[in-house]
């Protein structure tokens, strides 16, 4: 049969121990809402700041792929991708490093950080297992970001496995207009014989 | 048309048949008196191996996708590629089949995309800068 898969969010709890392993399609859609509380609700509370001066910033999120269903042999050549039209007047940034996280250890989480209903801190500062990111939005069909797998043999082969964490976060600068920004087209694609 | 008796045990949905040269050939699912068993793609005799075949199953209606023939040195490549879209729920399925060949140490291609609405599209080699239609990665036999 067929394997399948949910879009996980991890957040709250202690750093290497996630409080709660949210599916993200039972939240909406839309499936995620970046804002400034570490929590899974989409809703308008908790929204992010436009600053008069620094950058503010979302709180960050742990995205990642779980096996629900597994496959005959195996799921790999993992992606993730945007459709490349950013929000408008932010910016969406994606850890360069995908930390640990598979079906044994969430060693890789670090607990989202911030101010609630001012700023997160900004992620490659804070958190441990990042040292650059990258715009999320210049990963394309055309040019996606491979994604990693920490379970054996670098590939999904039984129910509950995972990928490795993205860390995202979204980024205000004192140009950034106020009001909701419309939904986005995120994509994960997998091999799987 | 080789599905045998109980066929209405194999599950909903698309499904292949490897045909080989002696007449014999391997189904994905098995069906058993109750049920089915499942045979993977890596069990498949490459040696034998003459065609490849996609079926879908639907109400117990069986239809014939598509069939791959193989010619000698020419690589079966099978894979199931999903796209999930992380806001909306939805997802989208293409199944990669079609066959690789080394001819004067270069591999060339060619490769049947069936989307999931039906619309089928063939292309002549992986296209890297596309993520829908670029190279798997390739197991032993199919390299």
């Amino acid at each position: 049969m067929a394997a399948t898969f949910n879009v996980m969010f991890d957040f709250g709890g202690v750093n290497g121990t996630p409080g709660t392993q949210q599916a993200v399609d039972a939240l909406g859609p839309p499936n995620i809402r970046f804002k400034t509380a570490d929590n899974a609700t989409i809703d308008t509370v908790n929204p992010c700041v436009v600053p008069s001066g620094a950058d503010k910033y979302s709180f960050w999120k742990h995205i990642y792929l779980k096996c629900t269903a597994a496959p005959s042999i195996k799921v790999d050549n993992i992606k993730f991708y945007t459709d490349g039209s950013a929000m408008s007047g932010v910016t969406t940034y994606v850890g360069n490093e995908m930390p640990t996280k598979n079906s044994g250890t969430s060693s890789g989480y670090a607990v989202a950080t911030g101010t609630v209903d001012d700023t997160g801190n900004e992620m490659v500062t804070s958190h441990g297992g990042l040292t650059g990111k990258t715009d999320a939005f210049t990963y394309t069909s055309a040019a996606p970001k491979s994604i990693t797998i920490s379970e054996t043999s670098s590939q999904i082969d039984a129910q509950n496995e995972t990928t490795n964490y993205l860390v995202f976060q979204v980024t205000i600068p004192n140009t950034a207009l106020p009001g909701d920004r419309a939904n986005e087209t995120w994509t994960y694609q997998y091999d799987e014989i | 048309m080789q599905i045998i008796n109980h066929a209405q045990n194999i599950p909903d949905g698309i499904f292949w048949i490897a045909n080989y040269n002696d007449n014999t050939f391997l189904q994905q699912y098995q069906p058993t008196k109750d049920t089915y068993i499942e045979n993977k793609y890596t069990n498949i005799n490459r040696k034998k191996l003459i065609s490849f075949e996609i079926w879908n199953k639907k109400e117990n209606i069986f239809s014939i996708i598509t069939r791959i023939n193989l010619e000698p040195n020419q690589r079966l490549i099978f894979r199931r590629r999903v796209r999930i879209n992380i806001q909306s729920n939805s997802s989208e399925v293409m199944y990669l089949v079609g066959w690789q060949q080394t001819i004067e140490n270069h591999n060339i291609q060619s490769i049947l995309c069936i989307m999931d609405n039906g619309f089928i599209e063939l292309i002549g080699r992986w296209k890297d800068n596309d993520s829908f239609y670029c190279s798997p990665i390739l197991i032993d036999d199919e390299k």
